[in-house]
């Protein structure tokens, strides 16, 4: 049904607003280039009510216009690789392992990888393998981000399965 | 109808620690806390200055590249960066660094500055 393109474009839209709201959040230094990730909770949805290409969809869309919104385009490979890189981990943790692990572990093990994506962008970018060094901080942040955003996906899916029952 | 709150669940609880011990033992293995201090700064990968922060007389440097400059301040306490016109001034917020493994990094510009620290003398670690 045609019902599921609305959905799409809510959800993209959120997602967008949600990255463009936290680039305003100041982060302590010690988490310096941390962020809290909340745009994952949409890509979380959009896999659990949609469909995994749709959650591709709003996450590739969402990353390019947060990054062009922001005046931050020298960012977009690292949102993108860590975009896609979390996406193919939750998608798979999603299909096989749903039930028995919730959003909560699907989000952190997301989290975490697209962290270190985006430091492995950066090592490769600068050309400093040492940029890696600074991987451990950001996955115990990661998984702090990641557990908080997986509640909320949580606490989201029962308010939002209309969508699914409505697509069906 | 509305759908039950999906639950944490006990493999969820063992990811999330399995996750928190790997970074937390990763980051002590890396962290190399004694020993000499030496300041690492690299510009596209290719080294630009090392300083060694225990025996360096403080100085400020403005950095210019073809992307744009920073301006850096080195002294025993560690390195920071003061000024930079790249748009997040992420190194700017970052602040001072001086401890072994611990980074400032300014993708705009490609520039790294690190402290290698010389191999920990493992003074603090009992088992």
């Amino acid at each position: 049904m045609k019902k599921k393109y609305i959905y799409i474009a809510l959800l993209t839209a959120l997602a967008t607003a949600l990255s463009i709201a936290e680039s305003f959040v100041p982060m302590p230094p010690v988490a310096y280039g941390a962020k809290p990730g909340l745009a994952n909770v949409v890509t979380m949805t959009a896999l659990a009510l949609l469909s995994p290409w749709e959650a591709l969809g709003i996450m590739f869309v969402r990353v390019v216009l947060s990054s062009v919104m922001t005046g931050a385009v020298t960012a977009l490979p690292y949102g993108l690789a860590g975009g896609v890189t979390a996406w193919l981990c939750m998608t798979g943790l999603y299909k096989w392992t749903y039930p028995k692990v919730s959003f909560v572990g699907i989000s952190i093990c997301g989290a975490v990888l697209h962290s270190l994506a985006q430091v492995g962008v950066a090592a490769a970018i600068t050309g400093t393998p040492q940029v890696l060094m600074y991987y451990p901080y950001l996955m115990l942040i990661s998984a702090a981000t990641g557990v908080f955003t997986g509640l909320c996906t949580n606490y989201l899916l029962p308010a939002l399965s209309r969508i699914k029952e409505r697509n069906e | 109808m509305a759908q039950q709150v999906k639950k944490i669940t006990v493999v969820d609880v063992l990811i999330v620690t399995a996750i928190v011990i790997t970074a937390i033992v990763s980051s002590f293995l890396l962290s190399a806390d004694t020993g000499r201090r030496i300041a690492v700064i690299e510009i596209d990968g290719i080294e630009y200055a090392r300083y060694d922060l225990d025996s360096v007389s403080p100085f400020e440097e403005e950095i210019k590249t073809k992307r744009g400059y920073n301006t850096i301040q080195v002294s025993n306490a560690g390195v920071r960066v003061i000024s930079a016109d790249c748009k997040n001034k992420t190194d700017v917020k970052r602040g001072i660094i001086s401890r072994g493994g611990e980074s400032i990094i300014c993708l705009p510009h490609r520039l790294v500055i690190y402290i290698e620290g010389e191999e920990a003398a493992l003074d603090s670690i009992s088992y």
